[in-house]
């Protein structure tokens, strides 16, 4: 809307003065307004900051500047206005800062406010661009941070800026500021967010070794612990990898089937302390060798129990592996749901496989009759559900659904029919 | 290449330039590029016609004084024409009506550098 007092012919009346100065006023204020809409409508940050660079030459009308910004340790000419491309960055020195920090108004180059750093500065500038001679400084900035500056060449008819004209540019520089330490956060969060995610992944690859090793450590020892025991070779091992079987078919949590594994490793440890001659016998046990071997679980516990790992209740499920669900097992005489589901898990795997595997008072029994052995002791000594979970584990492998791993090494005669037939009657049954 | 176009014709070796909607900065860049290729084809005067300008801004100021910047580099010559009031006293208060001459019509601008050419 004009503001001029002037006819819409165009002819200027009374009040000339006034309104001139009064349009000047808009014009600025409008300026302020290309600039700030100019930055938030710009499709990215190179356009914004030439926008920015645009309007401030535009409301002053000066045909040459340069844009600064502090980057990579040095000021790079962001963007230029009536140059030849290619202005070399200038120097972050401690000088430049320094004035940069401290006074954060515009300053005219060749006047009293301009230090010798700016004067430095601007020469460095003139050498490289002989074309260009700037009349005004203006920093970039916030309180917090240096951003970078501006180097204004003269207005159109010569002359400096007016002090009410550096007014306005400190203006429109403290709003461009704002713009560009906004933007600088922004990068500054998104390359946080990339480091840190790459730092994520690092950590996760470097727990999953820990794991590993951690397992490998575990198994070493149950290795040694069989080794006390020439029958119980690789028995540790054996017992972990069906436990674990039973443990994923009944849907036990990520951490729980771990520490099923590392207690079914571990569940013997305490045999460490029983006699070889006792562990190894192939006749009747006495009742104090009897007494013996049933302390080997109170062991384990005892020594476990001082490990802090990173699964639940580990040193207890090796406590608990001799319980039965009938409260008639060792060493507390739990029953049910009072032994923990680990323990009844690894107590079904441990009998599985002690049934499976020569021992020094008996041959390796046929499959078919461990599962009936098994079957037939549900209730009383195993928690159905377990026996249920080890049945279905059987069934997948022979019945081809998931890879033959374990179970039909151990078929010792039966035949995968039978077996099939039976777990089938089996499952049925306890329905 | 921007999607905005400004007419042009050419009225015995000058370059008559229609400005026509908001002078800001795609439309002053698409000016800015027209003229710079005029001028590097060896032309040296021009007219913009303001007549359709319903808005010049401060970056259309901007641009306005590249292209008087880049005439004056090559000794050419540049002219106004049909200026609205607003715009006239725009060109005045920013200092640019000390350097380029408005006139009233198109004819006028063209018989203006016609003379002095």
């Amino acid at each position: 809307m004009p503001i001029s007092a002037g006819g819409s012919d165009g002819t200027i009346g009374r009040g000339e003065r006034f309104a001139s100065g009064a349009r000047r006023a808009v014009f600025k204020l409008e300026a302020l307004r290309d600039l700030t809409f100019g930055i938030g409508r710009a499709r990215n940050f190179d356009e914004s900051i030439r926008i920015a660079l645009m309007a401030i030459l535009g409301t002053f009308s000066i045909s040459k500047g340069i844009l600064f910004l502090d980057e990579y340790g040095e000021f790079r000419a962001r963007i230029s206005r009536g140059l030849p491309p290619g202005v070399p960055p200038i120097a972050r020195s401690q000088g430049l800062i320094r004035c940069l920090r401290g006074a954060r108004r515009p300053v005219a180059v060749a006047g009293r406010g301009a230090s010798g750093a700016i004067s430095r500065a601007v020469a460095e500038v003139a050498r490289a661009v002989p074309s260009f001679a700037a009349e005004t400084f203006c920093p970039l900035g916030t309180r917090k941070e240096v951003l970078g500056m501006i180097l204004l060449g003269r207005p159109l008819g010569g002359g400096k800026l007016s002090p009410l004209q550096r007014e306005v540019l400190s203006v429109m520089a403290a709003v461009l500021s704002a713009h560009l330490s906004h933007h600088r956060g922004a990068r500054e969060s998104s390359r946080l967010n990339e480091v840190l995610r790459r730092q994520v992944e690092a950590n996760t690859r470097l727990l999953e070794e820990l794991e590993q090793i951690y397992l490998d450590t575990i198994r070493a020892l149950a290795a040694a612990i069989d080794a006390k025991d020439p029958y119980t070779r690789g028995h540790s091992e054996r017992v972990a990898k069906i436990s674990v079987r039973i443990a994923e078919g009944l849907n036990l949590s990520e951490s729980e089937v771990q520490a099923v594994r590392v207690a079914s490793l571990l569940h013997d440890l305490g045999k460490i302390g029983t006699e070889r001659a006792i562990l190894s016998k192939d006749s009747a046990l006495t009742r104090a060798e009897f007494r013996e071997v049933r302390r080997h679980p109170r062991a384990s516990f005892d020594i476990l129990s001082e490990i802090r790992f990173p699964y639940p209740d580990v040193a207890l499920l090796a406590r608990h592996h001799h319980e039965r669900v009938d409260g008639s097992g060792y060493p507390d005489g739990k029953s049910e749901q009072h032994i923990p589901i680990g323990a009844r898990v690894i107590a079904v795997a441990d009998s599985f496989d002690a049934m499976t595997t020569d021992r020094p008072y008996r041959d390796r029994l046929p499959l078919l009759d461990v599962l009936r052995e098994i079957d037939a002791n549900a209730d009383r000594q195993f928690d159905p559900a377990v026996v249920g979970a080890l049945f279905r584990a059987v069934k997948r492998e022979f019945g081809g659904e998931s890879p033959s791993g374990i179970f039909p090494a151990l078929a010792n005669g039966s035949c995968r029919r039978e077996i099939l037939a039976y777990i089938d009657r089996a499952l049925k049954s306890s329905r | 290449m921007s999607y905005l176009t400004v007419d042009t014709r050419e009225v015995d070796g000058t370059l008559v330039l229609y400005v026509n909607g908001y002078l800001n900065s795609l439309l002053g860049e698409e000016v800015e590029r027209v003229i710079q290729t005029v001028l590097n084809a060896g032309g040296q005067r021009v007219v913009l016609n303001f007549e359709g300008t319903k808005l010049i801004n401060s970056i259309g100021i901007s641009f306005i004084i590249g292209v008087i910047e880049k005439l004056m580099e090559r000794n050419g010559m540049m002219a106004f024409c049909s200026l609205s009031p607003i715009n006239r006293e725009l060109f005045k208060i920013t200092g640019v009506a000390r350097y380029v001459k408005s006139f009233d019509t198109e004819g006028e601008a063209l018989a203006y550098l016609g003379r002095r050419f």
